[in-house]
């Protein structure tokens, strides 16, 4: 089926190159721990420095300036965090699904504002 | 064919890409915690004119000024200037793997595309970190591979669906 659409051999080498290569990288992620653990705080950086920390248990709201004049809303409520507003164009950062878990991180690249879970 | 003709027919391609990659920023993103993952619709006219050769008298060069314009068009319509940079290297990369892959003559047009796929999604994922300051971002790359050749896939498939109608 895969020849009539015009798939070749060599197709499906670099096919198979390709997930071996994602297949290491996925397994040395879990092997790291990145995900499944409780966070407990969430940790807002712009442009690569700490803007501030704060406990992921507490529900509050956050405006975050960053590179170049852009503005962000940070939401924490039920202990996950989501960007709920941006003046970006691509708004990104809003359509991420909202964070809880150790290690995940939504980032906001026109503002360089990285929101990271800890 | 004649100069204008293809002239016509490269603004007519412009404007297809244009409103393609329009259409993409409405759709939803299929992976909620990976947003920066999408089809690369966009990519489909850059991937025809790749395989153009009866039409085009240099398909290369039309391609690459397809490409180029066409992020720099979208890019100052729809979004800022760091999103128009970060597009423009994730295209120019792609678009070079390609034509690398397409001149080695060892891929077929689906493998082409999604070399193109793959290749687009690590040079952005690269750059994000690096500009970020995040290497952290780097570990999502195995999303992004399988995304990229998910997406090179199905691009690939409709370009030579295109092409065939397109030629024949």
């Amino acid at each position: 089926m895969l020849k009539r659409i015009g798939f070749t051999r060599n197709d499906l080498i670099l096919v198979a190159a390709l997930l071996v290569f994602a297949a290491f990288g996925a397994w040395r992620g879990v092997n790291i721990g990145v995900s499944s653990a409780v966070a407990e705080k969430v940790i807002i950086r712009v442009n690569g420095e700490v803007l501030t920390e704060l406990p992921l248990d507490e529900d509050r709201e956050l405006g975050v300036t960053g590179y170049d004049g852009g503005f962000n809303v940070v939401t924490i409520t039920n202990r996950e965090v989501y960007i709920r507003e941006a003046d970006c164009p691509d708004l990104l950062c809003v359509k991420h699904a909202p964070a809880s878990e150790r290690g995940e991180l939504i980032v906001c690249l026109p503002h360089r504002i990285a929101v990271e879970l800890e | 064919m004649n100069r204008t003709k293809s002239l016509a027919e490269m603004g007519l391609l412009i404007a297809v890409a244009l409103v393609l990659s329009r259409i993409e920023s409405f759709l939803p993103p299929p992976v909620p915690s990976v947003p920066g993952i999408k089809l690369g619709l966009a990519n489909l006219p850059t991937v025809i004119l790749l395989y153009d050769e009866r039409r085009f008298p240099r398909p290369y060069i039309s391609a690459i000024t397809l490409s180029v314009s066409r992020v720099l068009l979208a890019g100052f319509m729809f979004s800022g200037l760091w999103s128009t940079i970060y597009a423009l290297s994730g295209a120019a990369v792609s678009f070079f793997i390609m034509l690398l892959c397409k001149l080695s003559k060892k891929l077929s047009l689906i493998g082409v595309s999604i070399a193109g796929g793959t290749s687009h999604n690590l040079a952005q994922l690269a750059i994000a970190a690096f500009v970020m300051a995040e290497p952290r971002l780097l570990s999502l790359y195995p999303v992004l591979i399988i995304s990229g050749i998910a997406a090179g896939f199905l691009v690939g498939i409709t370009a030579r669906l295109v092409d065939r109608i397109l030629c024949s």
